[in-house]
């Protein structure tokens, strides 16, 4: 998955000053550091090249991780055989390649048996896709991604390979940056200064342009638009939407592969439903336990 | 029909090349395909590497797995979808951390977003980040490629050739193929080669996975393709399918495709996507009907559920 894979931003080298080069003193480090934390260190890098697979299901290289992580290639080895001795990698079919494995889904499933979400915004959602023939999600934040939560497509458009657990730079996309609209002033800044430091200094300029604009946008009139840009072919309209009591901030999108459809049917029609929709969403949610989603 | 069968580990990696040449010449009237009688007409087995067995495909050492990251993950797996909410205690209890290490783990992943803490109940919930920890989403090539490790652990283990199938039209297409490390056997054909559905005991598996008003109507479909004489043993055939799968999970096929070849093979049914199956098989020289019946059938029923359970988490 080549095109995803390049959208995926490397992490500045330095950033995380606990990936030394050298793997003899990595070892130390991270030995030394498991001790003082009681392993939660480790236990946290783990999670991170878990994620680094952004929700998709095909194969990636050691060095790839490497890249997405900015781990050391031999934390990066310890890592990925663990994570396969434990169900939550598997070697591709190369015997070189590392992909998700089967403890993940389980997971995830566990988490979604419980979520109300499933059963009171899946159907609005869907119900949207169906009339307009677009694929619907709904995303959250997590670090400095976003993450489908929930994901709905009609069934007569050509199949986006997204889906619930997708996760993709927040910057990046027009949910990620309704998301960071939506937030309350602290965390935005929180989350706009993590991001400044993502990046080089070309790509962090591009985003931020890119966040401001999207933010003007949904000032005067609350969407934002992003056309080819995380995904080469296709679009995304987005708008916030809360969730649950106390509310949670996040962010509703629907979209297709382009060409897009004209302006006036984004501003006439596209748009006023799925604000619709997200209103709906929120009052369906409304006396719902935010501890529950 | 067995053609060649050699032990030799070191022969065969020396003749692989030779093998494949030999296969890509082969006439085509000499490969796999359908005949009136609901057979297939010729099976060749041929000679192939066993495996591509590298180090790296060496078994991990179990002290190689890191315990926090072990512990870490095991606190999330204890979540089961009836447990919503567990404080510390319990799941030290569960899993048999220490109460102190759970205590700073949990911490840890609710920090990171994975577990939500309500301060009235003292106890941790599931959160939506662990979504993001492998909850992919597939399609067919996807749910092959995830079907693939546990299809060459029962091929290595069971010494058979195991195969996954899915139906294109009235015919039934190899999505995925899984030779054994410990034996040669092959049926000698590569993915995306396709037999007619009811002429071979992988697709009578996958029709029997079906229900019953759709496998009507496809067989209603096929018996077109079958002069008149062969109908009533088609219907017979796929009965007898549809009578061992309700039985045992699966059916099996004993000499039937060429003289020597033992088959078991079973539904894949997951939810909104399209029927598949998975079928092993081997010669009738090493795989005797008791290992068929008790090791192989059963082994095969165990991935399909497995893969039932687990690949049909994503839809939903």
């Amino acid at each position: 998955m080549d095109i995803h894979a390049n959208a995926f931003p490397s992490v500045a080298a330095g950033r995380d000053e606990d990936a030394p080069e050298d793997p003899s003193e990595s070892m130390d480090a991270s030995a030394d550091k498991a001790e003082k934390a009681g392993g939660t260190h480790t236990l946290e890098r783990a999670l991170t090249l878990l994620k680094a697979f952004g929700g998709y299901p095909g194969p990636v290289t050691n060095a790839e991780l490497v890249r997405r992580t900015g781990f050391s290639k031999a934390s990066v080895s310890r890592i990925t055989a663990t994570l396969v001795a434990l169900g939550y990698l598997d070697r591709a079919s190369d015997g070189l390649r590392y992909q998700i494995g089967m403890q993940g889904l389980v997971l995830g499933h566990n988490y979604r048996a419980n979520n109300p979400i499933k059963l009171h915004a899946r159907p609005i959602m869907q119900e949207y896709a169906d009339e307009h023939d677009m694929s619907v999600a709904l995303a959250t934040g997590d670090g400095m991604d976003t993450l489908y939560i929930e994901y709905c497509k009609s069934p007569r458009i050509a199949t986006l390979r997204m889906g619930v657990g997708m996760r993709m730079p927040m910057e990046l996309t027009s949910i990620g940056r309704t998301y960071l609209w939506a937030q309350r002033p602290a965390e935005r800044e929180r989350l706009l200064s993590d991001i400044r430091r993502r990046g080089d200094e070309k790509q962090v300029a591009n985003s931020m342009l890119r966040i401001e604009q999207a933010f003007d946008h949904l000032e005067k009139f609350g969407y934002c638009v992003a056309m080819g840009e995380f995904q080469r072919d296709s679009f995304g309209i987005s708008v916030p939407v809360y969730l649950g009591n106390p509310a949670i901030p996040m962010a509703l999108n629907c979209g297709g592969i382009l060409p897009a459809p004209s302006d006036q049917h984004i501003h006439n029609v596209l748009v006023p439903r799925l604000v619709q929709a997200a209103a709906r969403i929120a009052a369906a949610t409304a006396d719902i336990d935010s501890m529950l989603i | 029909m067995l053609l060649a069968m050699k032990h030799s580990v070191r022969y065969a990696n020396r003749c692989t090349d030779q093998a494949v040449s030999q296969k890509k010449q082969m006439p085509k009237s000499n490969r796999l395909h359908g005949t009136g009688n609901g057979q297939w007409a010729d099976v060749k087995v041929v000679l192939r590497a066993p495996g591509n067995a590298s180090p790296k495909d060496a078994p991990i050492n179990t002290d190689d797995i890191i315990a926090p990251i072990q512990r870490g993950l095991a606190i999330l797996s204890v979540f089961g979808p009836a447990d919503q909410w567990l404080g510390n205690q319990e799941i030290s209890a569960k899993t048999g951390i220490p109460k102190a290490t759970v205590t700073r783990l949990t911490q840890t992943l609710t920090d990171q977003g994975f577990l939500n803490h309500s301060t009235r109940l003292r106890k941790y919930r599931l959160a939506a980040a662990v979504l993001g920890l492998g909850y992919v989403t597939m399609d067919n090539s996807h749910t092959a490629a995830i079907a693939r490790v546990h299809m060459q652990k029962l091929a290595d283990e069971c010494g058979v050739f195991v195969s996954l199938v899915g139906r294109d039209g009235l015919d039934v297409s190899l999505l995925e193929n899984c030779h054994s490390a410990s034996s040669l056997a092959t049926l000698g054909v590569n993915v995306g080669a396709r037999f007619p559905i009811a002429a071979n005991p992988f697709g009578l598996a996958l029709l029997s996975g079906l229900p019953l008003a759709e496998r009507n109507y496809l067989l209603d479909h096929i018996r077109l393709r079958y002069q008149q004489e062969y109908r009533v043993n088609l219907r017979s055939r796929v009965a007898d399918a549809v009578t061992q799968v309700s039985q045992k999970g699966y059916c099996v096929s004993i000499c039937e495709l060429g003289s020597e070849i033992m088959v078991a093979a079973a539904p894949l049914n997951i939810p909104d996507r399209p029927p598949m199956a998975i079928g092993c098989a081997g010669p009738a020289r090493l795989i005797t009907r008791e290992k068929l019946r008790e090791e192989i059938g059963p082994r095969l029923v165990e991935l399909v559920n497995r893969l039932q359970d687990h690949a049909g988490l994503t839809l939903g």
